[in-house]
C-alpha cells in the first residue's frame, strides 16, 4: 500500500494535518490556508506539495488561481487505513469498563442528575 | 509505549453517505452501562477534563459537556431507559454543526451491545468531521499507528 504509507508520511506534519482539517470543511487557496498559520505562503506550498503528492489533495484550475480540495477517495481510503483511529474510542470505552467494574447493585438507587466536579 | 490494546470489542463502520456506526460491547447489564452514560458524576469519570457536565436524559431534555477549549450539546429527542437514547449534538453552541446520535443498549448474554449510529447532515460534514477527529486524535494515536504499520 504505497500510497498509503505517502499518505501517513504526509500526515506526520501537524500543519498538514491542519491543512486537511480546513480543506475538509471545502476548497481553498494558498492564500486562504496561509492565513491561519504564521507561516509562508512559499512553506504552505511545500506542504501542498506533500500531500498532493501523497494522493490527498488535488488542485483545480480556475484562471490563475489553483484552489486546493481534498480528494473524495483519499478520506474514505484515509478512513480504512485509519481503522486504528478505533484506538481512540476503544481506549474511551476501556475508561468506561472501569467505572462500571465500581459500580454495584447497592447504588444502583443513587439519584442521576448530580454534577460534582471531578476531580481527577 | 503500550500496544496492547484489546479492539475485539469495537467496531467502527462508515454506513452510506451520512453515518458514522459504532458497536462496542460490554461485559456489563445495559442498566449499568445507562447510568454510566447519563450520570453526570459517572460521565466526568471517563470522559475527563469536564469543567461543567449536565445530562437530563428526557425528551425535551438537553445536555451540555464542556472542557476549557470547546464544549458539545444539544437536545434530547427521545429516551427509553435504559435501552436507548435520541439525542442532537452541536460543537461548541454552533447549531450548523449537527449530528443526530442514536444509542442503542441490548443485553447479550449478562453484558451489554452498545450500537451508536451518528448522522452526519451530509457527506461533507461527515468527511470533516472524520478529517477534524483525525486531527485531534493523531496526536496521541500517531506513536501506535505507526508501529502498527511497521509491523505490517
Amino acid at each position: 500500500m504505497p500510497i498509503l504509507n505517502q499518505s501517513f508520511a504526509a500526515l506526520a506534519d501537524p500543519t498538514r494535518r491542519a491543512i486537511i482539517a480546513r480543506l475538509a470543511e471545502g476548497e481553498a487557496t494558498v492564500q486562504d490556508l496561509a492565513r491561519p498559520f504564521s507561516i509562508s505562503q512559499p512553506a504552505i506550498s511545500r506542504h501542498l506539495k506533500v500531500l498532493e503528492e501523497a494522493g490527498l489533495i488535488e488542485a483545480r484550475i480556475d484562471g490563475t488561481a489553483r484552489p486546493r480540495r481534498l480528494k473524495p477517495d483519499a478520506v474514505e481510503a484515509l478512513w480504512d487505513w485509519l481503522g486504528q483511529y478505533r484506538a481512540l474510542w476503544e481506549m474511551q470505552f476501556q475508561k468506561m469498563d472501569a467505572i462500571l467494574d465500581g459500580l454495584s447493585d447497592e447504588t444502583e438507587q443513587t439519584p442521576s442528575g448530580t454534577s460534582e466536579r471531578s476531580t481527577s | 509505549m503500550n500496544m496492547s490494546l484489546d479492539m475485539s470489542k469495537l467496531q467502527l463502520a462508515l454506513d452510506g453517505e451520512t453515518d458514522i456506526i459504532i458497536r462496542r460491547d460490554f461485559t456489563h447489564p445495559p442498566a449499568r452501562v445507562w447510568r454510566a452514560l447519563t450520570e453526570p458524576a459517572l460521565i466526568q469519570q471517563w470522559l475527563g477534563g469536564l469543567k461543567r457536565c449536565e445530562m437530563d436524559p428526557r425528551p425535551g431534555g438537553a445536555f451540555h459537556y464542556e472542557w476549557d477549549e470547546f464544549s458539545f450539546s444539544g437536545p434530547i429527542l427521545a429516551v427509553d431507559a435504559p435501552h436507548h437514547m435520541t439525542h442532537v449534538e452541536h460543537f461548541s453552541g454552533d447549531a450548523s454543526y449537527h449530528v443526530e446520535i442514536t444509542t442503542d443498549l441490548a443485553a447479550r448474554g449478562t453484558g451489554t451491545r452498545m450500537t451508536m449510529v451518528m448522522r452526519y447532515a451530509n457527506a461533507e460534514a461527515r468527511a470533516a468531521a472524520i478529517a477534524n477527529g483525525f486531527t485531534d486524535s493523531l496526536d496521541d494515536v500517531y506513536g501506535k499507528l505507526e508501529a502498527l504499520l511497521i509491523a505490517e
